[in-house]
Protein backbone atom coordinates (compact mmCIF):
# COMPACT_ATOMS: atom_id res chain seq x y z
CA UNK A 1 0.00 0.00 0.00
CA UNK A 2 1.49 3.35 -1.09
CA UNK A 3 -0.08 5.21 1.86
CA UNK A 4 1.79 2.91 4.26
CA UNK A 5 5.07 3.79 2.55
CA UNK A 6 4.30 7.51 2.91
CA UNK A 7 3.54 6.91 6.58
CA UNK A 8 6.96 5.28 7.00
CA UNK A 9 8.51 8.31 5.31
CA UNK A 10 6.65 10.60 7.75
CA UNK A 11 7.98 8.55 10.67
CA UNK A 12 11.52 8.79 9.32
CA UNK A 13 11.33 12.60 9.22
CA UNK A 14 9.66 12.70 12.64
CA UNK A 15 12.69 10.87 14.04
CA UNK A 16 14.96 13.28 12.17
CA UNK A 17 13.07 16.19 13.80
CA UNK A 18 13.76 14.67 17.21
CA UNK A 19 17.45 14.30 16.39
CA UNK A 20 17.80 17.85 15.05
CA UNK A 21 15.65 19.58 17.71
CA UNK A 22 18.44 21.88 18.90
CA UNK A 23 19.39 22.98 15.39
CA UNK A 24 17.35 25.92 14.10
CA UNK A 25 17.57 25.22 10.36
CA UNK A 26 17.72 21.42 10.22
CA UNK A 27 14.68 21.13 12.49
CA UNK A 28 12.57 23.28 10.14
CA UNK A 29 13.84 21.39 7.06
CA UNK A 30 12.89 18.09 8.69
CA UNK A 31 9.54 19.46 9.82
CA UNK A 32 8.72 20.55 6.24
CA UNK A 33 9.69 17.10 4.93
CA UNK A 34 7.54 15.51 7.66
CA UNK A 35 4.55 17.70 6.75
CA UNK A 36 5.00 16.88 3.07
CA UNK A 37 5.16 13.12 3.65
CA UNK A 38 2.32 13.18 6.20
CA UNK A 39 0.00 15.11 3.93
CA UNK A 40 0.75 12.73 1.06
CA UNK A 41 -0.58 9.82 3.13
CA UNK A 42 -4.19 10.80 2.38
CA UNK A 43 -3.37 11.89 -1.21
CA UNK A 44 -1.92 8.49 -2.06
CA UNK A 45 -4.77 6.71 -0.29
CA UNK A 46 -7.26 8.57 -2.50
CA UNK A 47 -5.22 7.91 -5.65
CA UNK A 48 -4.69 4.23 -4.97
CA UNK A 49 -8.29 3.39 -4.11
CA UNK A 50 -10.07 5.92 -6.34
CA UNK A 51 -12.01 3.16 -8.11
CA UNK A 52 -12.63 0.98 -5.07
CA UNK A 53 -16.32 0.77 -4.12
CA UNK A 54 -15.52 0.13 -0.42
CA UNK A 55 -13.28 3.23 -0.38
CA UNK A 56 -16.07 5.36 -1.84
CA UNK A 57 -18.26 4.48 1.13
CA UNK A 58 -15.60 4.55 3.84
CA UNK A 59 -13.51 7.64 2.91
CA UNK A 60 -16.18 10.43 2.86
CA UNK A 61 -16.98 9.59 6.48
CA UNK A 62 -13.26 9.73 7.35
CA UNK A 63 -12.92 13.06 5.53
CA UNK A 64 -15.77 14.45 7.62
CA UNK A 65 -14.06 13.28 10.81
CA UNK A 66 -10.74 14.78 9.71
CA UNK A 67 -12.35 18.13 8.95
CA UNK A 68 -13.91 18.19 12.41
CA UNK A 69 -10.58 17.28 14.02
CA UNK A 70 -8.83 20.52 14.96
CA UNK A 71 -5.35 19.03 14.87
CA UNK A 72 -5.78 17.37 11.45
CA UNK A 73 -7.18 20.59 9.95
CA UNK A 74 -4.34 22.60 11.48
CA UNK A 75 -1.67 20.36 9.95
CA UNK A 76 -3.31 20.38 6.56
CA UNK A 77 -3.17 24.19 6.56
CA UNK A 78 0.45 24.08 7.69
CA UNK A 79 1.56 22.04 4.71
CA UNK A 80 -0.13 24.52 2.37
CA UNK A 81 1.83 27.31 4.05
CA UNK A 82 5.05 25.30 3.93
CA UNK A 83 4.80 24.48 0.22
CA UNK A 84 2.89 27.36 -1.31
CA UNK A 85 3.04 30.53 0.68
CA UNK A 86 6.10 30.86 2.87
CA UNK A 87 9.44 29.25 3.51
CA UNK A 88 8.26 27.93 6.85
CA UNK A 89 5.39 28.22 9.32
CA UNK A 90 5.01 30.85 11.98
CA UNK A 91 6.62 29.52 15.09
CA UNK A 92 8.51 30.70 18.12
CA UNK A 93 11.68 29.22 19.50
CA UNK A 94 13.55 29.48 22.77
CA UNK A 95 17.30 29.64 22.30
CA UNK A 96 19.99 29.01 24.88
CA UNK A 97 23.30 30.62 23.98
CA UNK A 98 26.68 30.03 25.64
CA UNK A 99 29.32 32.78 25.84
CA UNK A 100 32.91 33.02 26.96
CA UNK A 101 33.59 36.47 28.36
CA UNK A 102 37.27 37.33 28.24
CA UNK A 103 38.99 38.77 31.31
CA UNK A 104 38.99 42.57 30.98
CA UNK A 105 39.82 43.63 34.54
CA UNK A 106 36.52 45.55 34.75
CA UNK A 107 33.34 43.57 34.12
CA UNK A 108 35.20 40.26 34.29
CA UNK A 109 38.10 39.71 36.65
CA UNK A 110 38.68 36.31 35.03
CA UNK A 111 37.61 34.56 31.86
CA UNK A 112 33.97 33.59 32.51
CA UNK A 113 31.46 31.26 30.90
CA UNK A 114 27.86 32.48 30.86
CA UNK A 115 24.52 31.50 29.36
CA UNK A 116 21.53 33.48 28.16
CA UNK A 117 18.08 32.30 27.14
CA UNK A 118 15.88 34.22 24.74
CA UNK A 119 12.64 33.72 22.88
CA UNK A 120 12.23 34.56 19.19
CA UNK A 121 9.68 34.54 16.42
CA UNK A 122 10.61 33.11 13.03
CA UNK A 123 10.27 36.68 11.70
CA UNK A 124 13.41 37.53 13.69
CA UNK A 125 15.44 35.14 11.52
CA UNK A 126 17.64 34.57 14.52
CA UNK A 127 21.27 33.79 13.63
CA UNK A 128 24.31 33.18 15.84
CA UNK A 129 25.74 36.63 15.16
CA UNK A 130 22.45 38.34 16.05
CA UNK A 131 22.73 36.93 19.59
CA UNK A 132 25.91 38.78 20.44
CA UNK A 133 26.04 40.61 23.80
CA UNK A 134 27.31 44.18 23.93
CA UNK A 135 29.82 45.34 26.59
CA UNK A 136 31.77 48.57 27.04
CA UNK A 137 35.27 48.15 25.66
CA UNK A 138 38.48 49.41 27.30
CA UNK A 139 38.71 52.17 24.68
CA UNK A 140 35.27 53.46 25.70
CA UNK A 141 33.44 52.03 22.69
CA UNK A 142 31.39 48.85 22.58
CA UNK A 143 32.55 45.30 22.13
CA UNK A 144 30.36 42.41 21.09
CA UNK A 145 30.76 38.94 22.55
CA UNK A 146 29.27 36.39 20.17
CA UNK A 147 27.98 33.04 21.45
CA UNK A 148 30.26 30.02 21.15
CA UNK A 149 27.21 27.86 20.51
CA UNK A 150 23.43 28.06 20.52
CA UNK A 151 20.81 25.40 21.20
CA UNK A 152 17.09 25.58 20.57
CA UNK A 153 15.39 24.36 23.75
CA UNK A 154 11.73 24.74 22.78
CA UNK A 155 9.74 24.97 19.54
CA UNK A 156 6.17 26.25 19.55
CA UNK A 157 3.66 27.04 16.80
CA UNK A 158 2.53 30.64 17.16
CA UNK A 159 -1.05 29.69 16.40
CA UNK A 160 -1.52 26.16 17.67
CA UNK A 161 -5.15 24.97 17.69
CA UNK A 162 -7.22 25.50 20.81
CA UNK A 163 -6.35 23.02 23.52
CA UNK A 164 -2.90 22.34 22.04
CA UNK A 165 -1.11 25.65 22.76
CA UNK A 166 0.98 24.33 25.64
CA UNK A 167 2.54 21.54 23.61
CA UNK A 168 5.70 21.90 21.58
CA UNK A 169 5.92 21.28 17.82
CA UNK A 170 7.42 17.81 18.13
CA UNK A 171 4.65 16.62 20.47
CA UNK A 172 1.97 17.91 18.07
CA UNK A 173 3.65 16.24 15.08
CA UNK A 174 3.80 12.94 17.00
CA UNK A 175 0.07 13.18 17.75
CA UNK A 176 -0.70 14.00 14.11
CA UNK A 177 1.42 11.03 12.97
CA UNK A 178 -0.52 8.69 15.27
CA UNK A 179 -3.85 9.90 13.88
CA UNK A 180 -2.61 9.16 10.35
CA UNK A 181 -1.32 5.76 11.45
CA UNK A 182 -4.74 4.88 12.81
CA UNK A 183 -6.33 5.98 9.52
CA UNK A 184 -3.99 3.78 7.45
CA UNK A 185 -4.47 0.79 9.77
CA UNK A 186 -8.23 1.18 9.45
CA UNK A 187 -7.89 1.49 5.64
CA UNK A 188 -5.95 -1.76 5.57
CA UNK A 189 -8.68 -3.55 7.50
CA UNK A 190 -11.58 -2.06 5.54
CA UNK A 191 -10.11 -1.99 2.03
CA UNK A 192 -7.78 -4.96 1.90
CA UNK A 193 -9.86 -7.57 3.74
CA UNK A 194 -11.04 -10.45 1.57
CA UNK A 195 -14.80 -10.85 1.18
CA UNK B 1 15.78 41.95 1.03
CA UNK B 2 12.11 41.29 0.22
CA UNK B 3 10.34 38.75 2.37
CA UNK B 4 9.38 36.52 -0.56
CA UNK B 5 12.98 36.37 -1.84
CA UNK B 6 14.13 35.47 1.69
CA UNK B 7 11.49 32.74 1.81
CA UNK B 8 12.40 31.41 -1.64
CA UNK B 9 16.06 31.40 -0.57
CA UNK B 10 15.13 29.43 2.54
CA UNK B 11 13.45 26.83 0.33
CA UNK B 12 16.53 26.71 -1.91
CA UNK B 13 18.73 26.08 1.17
CA UNK B 14 16.30 23.34 2.19
CA UNK B 15 16.61 21.74 -1.27
CA UNK B 16 20.42 21.96 -1.02
CA UNK B 17 20.30 20.29 2.40
CA UNK B 18 18.28 17.37 1.00
CA UNK B 19 20.57 17.08 -2.03
CA UNK B 20 23.43 16.60 0.46
CA UNK B 21 21.30 14.02 2.32
CA UNK B 22 20.81 12.16 -0.99
CA UNK B 23 24.60 11.99 -1.33
CA UNK B 24 25.04 10.84 2.28
CA UNK B 25 22.32 8.17 1.91
CA UNK B 26 23.22 7.10 -1.62
CA UNK B 27 23.86 3.48 -0.61
CA UNK B 28 20.65 3.19 1.44
CA UNK B 29 17.69 2.87 -0.94
CA UNK B 30 14.94 3.85 1.55
CA UNK B 31 16.70 6.86 3.04
CA UNK B 32 17.79 7.97 -0.44
CA UNK B 33 14.18 7.94 -1.69
CA UNK B 34 12.91 9.80 1.40
CA UNK B 35 15.58 12.47 0.85
CA UNK B 36 14.67 12.67 -2.86
CA UNK B 37 11.00 13.28 -1.97
CA UNK B 38 11.99 16.07 0.43
CA UNK B 39 14.34 17.52 -2.21
CA UNK B 40 11.62 17.56 -4.88
CA UNK B 41 9.15 19.23 -2.53
CA UNK B 42 11.59 21.95 -1.41
CA UNK B 43 12.96 22.60 -4.93
CA UNK B 44 9.47 22.93 -6.38
CA UNK B 45 8.44 25.34 -3.60
CA UNK B 46 11.14 27.88 -4.59
CA UNK B 47 8.95 29.23 -7.38
CA UNK B 48 5.65 28.62 -5.54
CA UNK B 49 6.77 31.28 -3.06
CA UNK B 50 6.99 33.80 -5.92
CA UNK B 51 3.69 32.74 -7.47
CA UNK B 52 1.85 33.22 -4.23
CA UNK B 53 3.42 36.59 -3.55
CA UNK B 54 2.35 37.85 -7.02
CA UNK B 55 -0.02 40.52 -5.70
CA UNK B 56 2.63 41.96 -3.35
CA UNK B 57 5.55 41.84 -5.76
CA UNK B 58 6.75 44.70 -7.94
CA UNK B 59 5.40 44.42 -11.50
CA UNK B 60 8.85 44.46 -13.13
CA UNK B 61 9.98 41.57 -10.92
CA UNK B 62 6.91 39.50 -11.83
CA UNK B 63 7.47 40.25 -15.52
CA UNK B 64 11.00 38.91 -15.17
CA UNK B 65 9.68 35.90 -13.21
CA UNK B 66 7.14 35.09 -15.96
CA UNK B 67 9.82 35.26 -18.66
CA UNK B 68 12.14 32.93 -16.72
CA UNK B 69 9.44 30.39 -15.86
CA UNK B 70 8.05 30.47 -19.44
CA UNK B 71 11.54 29.47 -20.58
CA UNK B 72 11.53 26.64 -18.05
CA UNK B 73 8.35 25.23 -19.60
CA UNK B 74 10.46 24.38 -22.66
CA UNK B 75 13.35 23.15 -20.53
CA UNK B 76 13.11 19.35 -20.32
CA UNK B 77 15.06 19.11 -17.09
CA UNK B 78 12.84 21.65 -15.32
CA UNK B 79 9.69 19.99 -16.69
CA UNK B 80 10.90 16.68 -15.31
CA UNK B 81 11.31 18.21 -11.83
CA UNK B 82 7.68 19.34 -11.85
CA UNK B 83 6.49 15.98 -13.16
CA UNK B 84 8.47 13.92 -10.63
CA UNK B 85 7.29 16.09 -7.76
CA UNK B 86 3.66 15.55 -8.86
CA UNK B 87 4.23 11.79 -9.00
CA UNK B 88 5.78 11.95 -5.53
CA UNK B 89 2.77 13.78 -4.08
CA UNK B 90 -0.15 12.07 -5.72
CA UNK B 91 1.09 8.57 -6.43
CA UNK B 92 4.32 7.28 -4.94
CA UNK B 93 7.99 8.04 -4.56
CA UNK B 94 9.50 8.18 -8.11
CA UNK B 95 10.62 4.75 -9.20
CA UNK B 96 14.31 4.11 -9.62
CA UNK B 97 16.56 1.99 -11.70
CA UNK B 98 19.69 1.16 -9.74
CA UNK B 99 23.06 0.05 -11.06
CA UNK B 100 25.23 -1.74 -8.53
CA UNK B 101 28.38 -3.82 -8.48
CA UNK B 102 28.06 -7.10 -6.65
CA UNK B 103 31.05 -8.73 -4.98
CA UNK B 104 30.93 -12.53 -4.91
CA UNK B 105 33.00 -15.12 -3.15
CA UNK B 106 33.08 -18.50 -4.94
CA UNK B 107 33.86 -21.87 -3.42
CA UNK B 108 35.18 -24.28 -6.05
CA UNK B 109 34.71 -28.00 -5.39
CA UNK B 110 36.35 -30.59 -7.61
CA UNK B 111 34.42 -33.82 -7.83
CA UNK B 112 37.59 -35.84 -8.42
CA UNK B 113 40.86 -35.75 -6.57
CA UNK B 114 43.24 -33.11 -7.84
CA UNK B 115 47.02 -33.15 -8.06
CA UNK B 116 48.86 -29.86 -7.77
CA UNK B 117 52.54 -29.78 -8.77
CA UNK B 118 54.71 -26.90 -7.64
CA UNK B 119 57.63 -26.01 -9.87
CA UNK B 120 60.24 -23.64 -8.41
CA UNK B 121 63.15 -21.97 -10.30
CA UNK B 122 65.59 -23.50 -7.84
CA UNK B 123 64.54 -26.94 -8.98
CA UNK B 124 62.88 -27.78 -5.69
CA UNK B 125 59.32 -28.80 -6.22
CA UNK B 126 56.53 -30.62 -4.58
CA UNK B 127 53.35 -32.36 -5.36
CA UNK B 128 50.10 -32.47 -3.40
CA UNK B 129 47.01 -34.48 -4.10
CA UNK B 130 43.69 -33.41 -2.61
CA UNK B 131 41.40 -36.15 -1.31
CA UNK B 132 38.38 -37.04 -3.41
CA UNK B 133 35.19 -35.23 -2.39
CA UNK B 134 32.59 -37.46 -0.83
CA UNK B 135 28.91 -37.28 -1.80
CA UNK B 136 28.09 -35.81 1.63
CA UNK B 137 30.64 -32.99 1.17
CA UNK B 138 29.33 -32.30 -2.33
CA UNK B 139 25.77 -31.85 -1.06
CA UNK B 140 26.97 -29.30 1.50
CA UNK B 141 28.08 -26.89 -1.21
CA UNK B 142 25.50 -24.13 -1.56
CA UNK B 143 25.42 -21.18 -3.92
CA UNK B 144 26.66 -18.08 -2.13
CA UNK B 145 24.81 -14.81 -1.81
CA UNK B 146 26.75 -11.70 -2.85
CA UNK B 147 29.12 -10.75 -0.05
CA UNK B 148 28.49 -7.04 -0.63
CA UNK B 149 27.14 -4.61 -3.18
CA UNK B 150 27.87 -1.00 -4.05
CA UNK B 151 25.33 1.25 -5.76
CA UNK B 152 26.98 3.10 -8.64
CA UNK B 153 24.07 5.05 -10.05
CA UNK B 154 20.37 5.69 -9.60
CA UNK B 155 18.17 6.73 -12.51
CA UNK B 156 14.50 7.63 -12.87
CA UNK B 157 12.57 4.66 -14.21
CA UNK B 158 9.13 5.87 -15.35
CA UNK B 159 10.18 8.61 -17.68
CA UNK B 160 8.08 10.77 -19.97
CA UNK B 161 8.60 10.03 -23.67
CA UNK B 162 9.90 13.52 -24.39
CA UNK B 163 12.95 13.11 -22.15
CA UNK B 164 15.83 12.26 -24.45
CA UNK B 165 18.81 12.69 -22.14
CA UNK B 166 20.78 11.07 -19.36
CA UNK B 167 18.34 10.42 -16.50
CA UNK B 168 20.84 9.97 -13.68
CA UNK B 169 19.06 11.30 -10.56
CA UNK B 170 22.07 13.01 -8.96
CA UNK B 171 23.03 14.75 -12.21
CA UNK B 172 19.46 15.97 -12.79
CA UNK B 173 19.07 17.21 -9.22
CA UNK B 174 22.39 19.04 -9.45
CA UNK B 175 21.22 20.69 -12.67
CA UNK B 176 17.92 21.71 -11.04
CA UNK B 177 19.80 23.19 -8.11
CA UNK B 178 22.12 25.13 -10.41
CA UNK B 179 19.17 26.66 -12.26
CA UNK B 180 17.33 27.53 -9.05
CA UNK B 181 20.49 29.09 -7.57
CA UNK B 182 20.86 31.25 -10.68
CA UNK B 183 17.20 32.21 -10.41
CA UNK B 184 17.53 33.30 -6.76
CA UNK B 185 20.80 35.18 -7.41
CA UNK B 186 19.05 37.10 -10.20
CA UNK B 187 16.01 37.77 -7.98
CA UNK B 188 18.26 39.12 -5.21
CA UNK B 189 19.86 41.54 -7.66
CA UNK B 190 16.46 42.72 -8.88
CA UNK B 191 15.04 43.54 -5.46
CA UNK B 192 18.24 45.01 -4.02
Amino acid sequence: MNAKEKLEEALYFLLQMRQSYVDRKRFIYNMNAFLNAARNVTFTLQEEFAHDSKFKVWYPQKQKEMKEDKLMGFFNDLRLISVHKKGSQKHSLSVKAAYIFPKDGKSFQASTVGYAESKHSDDDRVEMNSLGLVFPSESGGAKIVEPVYTLVTDWKFEKAPEGYQARDILALCIEYYHKLKQLVEEAQIVLLKKE
Amino acid sequence: MSEYVENAKFKLDEAKYYYEQMKVNFQDRTKFLFSLDAFLSAARAVTFVFQNARTRVDESVMKWYDTVTDGWKKDKVMRLLVEMRNVSIKEHTPQMQTTATLHFGIDVVFADSLSIKKVSPDGKGGERTTPQVTAAQESEVKPQAPASSTVISRSFYDLPEWLDQDNDVMRLCEEWLGKLEGFIAEAEKMVR
